[in-house]
């Protein structure tokens, strides 16, 4: 039996069970161990922190005001990124900002915005020239990353960067198994030729 | 091998630099408030009991089980307004006089009560404030106290019902 503040080594399944019986608790805890992928997707997916901040907020929101209504035999974890996942792709068809600059989106019209819109990199403890080829190396993936197509972007991201299986990015996406391979591998391609300049 | 064959080469076979580089990716964090934020938004958990009721009635009306009571209430619904329309039907000539009468007698006669005794209260109510109130100017000063009050009860409602705390945490 845990206390309940002490959530952190339990399954998910069984926090979300709690939270369906109304533990404030266990809704803390699911915001606590998803907010960071949740956010990390969202942000490379949409490339403003602020409109990442409240798609994931909104994305929370959605989940935990439905929490009773989730299926136990699916994972939690492809429900949330399912649901960030379409919040993104909703507001990038809105927007229609299919490829975006590293530098900031094309709606930054001011230097407050080329900030808010530019990823934020590198904060490492490695020593100088390890920093600086790191830093160099990350700027060129989340350039490259940045100018995938939201479909191959949302499957590289969640394959190499949240480490879900094939069959799990399939189910997130409503794509056939075949179809999510085909994306990695063709974004893998894409990536293997932008960062081509660092070969060697 | 099970994984190499659902997940097909992995990115350090097929090409090292984009390994490495997909390894350098970090995680983002939103900012320090945000899991406050998002809880400010959430329903207010129900007490174990109420949402397991809730839960239960949710159940029963997916189930579809509720449409026979549904049912069953709107034929018992439908019983006493066919006695209804029978009984009108049957005695429409008693209810003919009866509502002439009460339209010619019944009305002006309610009516002429009720304004002898409206008028009774103002009048004594009158009596009351005249002895309370000698002077105009103490009855104005009671009706702008009595203002004051009024508005001051108003504004501690809506205080109560939009606390500071929660608007500003609902962005």
């Amino acid at each position: 039996m845990h206390t309940p503040l002490d959530l952190t080594g339990v399954t998910d399944q069984e926090v979300v069970e709690r939270a369906s019986t109304g533990s404030e608790a266990a809704y803390r805890e699911l915001v606590r161990r998803y907010q960071r992928p949740v956010f990390s997707l969202i942000y490379r997916m949409v490339r403003d922190r602020e409109l990442a901040e409240d798609l994931t907020q909104e994305t929370f929101v959605k989940v935990l005001n439905a929490i009773d209504r989730y299926r136990p035999e699916y994972k939690f974890s492809s429900w949330i990124f399912k649901i960030a996942n379409n919040a993104a792709i909703d507001h990038l068809r809105r927007r229609e900002l299919d490829t975006l600059s590293l530098d900031g989106g094309p709606d930054a019209m001011t230097p407050d915005r080329v900030q808010a819109t530019s990823l934020q990199l590198g904060d490492g403890a490695e020593s100088q020239l390890e920093e600086l080829e790191a830093r160099e190396l990350g700027t060129q993936i989340e350039r490259a990353i940045g100018a995938l197509r939201p479909e191959y972007r949302a499957c590289i991201i969640m394959r190499h960067v949240e480490g879900r299986a094939y069959d799990e990015i399939a189910d997130v996406l409503d794509l056939p198994l075949g179809t999510v391979k085909t994306y990695i591998h063709r974004a893998r391609a894409e990536l293997r030729e932008s960062l081509g300049s660092l070969r060697g | 091998m099970a994984d190499h064959f659902l997940n097909g080469p992995t990115p350090a076979e097929e090409d090292p630099v984009v390994h490495r580089a997909l390894a350098t990716l970090p995680a983002f964090a939103p900012g320090p408030v945000f899991e406050d934020r998002v809880m400010s938004r959430v329903w207010q958990p129900l007490p174990p009991k109420l949402r397991q009721l809730v839960l239960a009635w949710r159940d029963y009306v997916d189930s579809g089980r509720v449409y026979g009571p549904l049912g069953a209430l709107a034929v018992g619904a439908l019983i006493p307004l066919g006695v209804a329309i029978g009984l009108v039907v049957t005695f429409s000539t008693q209810i003919g006089s009866f509502l002439a009468w009460l339209v010619g007698v019944g009305v002006p006669f309610a009516w002429a009560m009720a304004r002898a005794d409206i008028a009774g209260v103002v009048s004594t109510v009158n009596t009351y404030i005249a002895a309370l109130f000698p002077s105009g100017t103490a009855l104005m000063a009671a009706a702008i106290g009595s203002a004051l009050v009024l508005a001051g009860c108003t504004f501690g409602l809506y205080r109560t019902m939009n606390p500071r705390g929660a608007m500003r945490l609902s962005r």
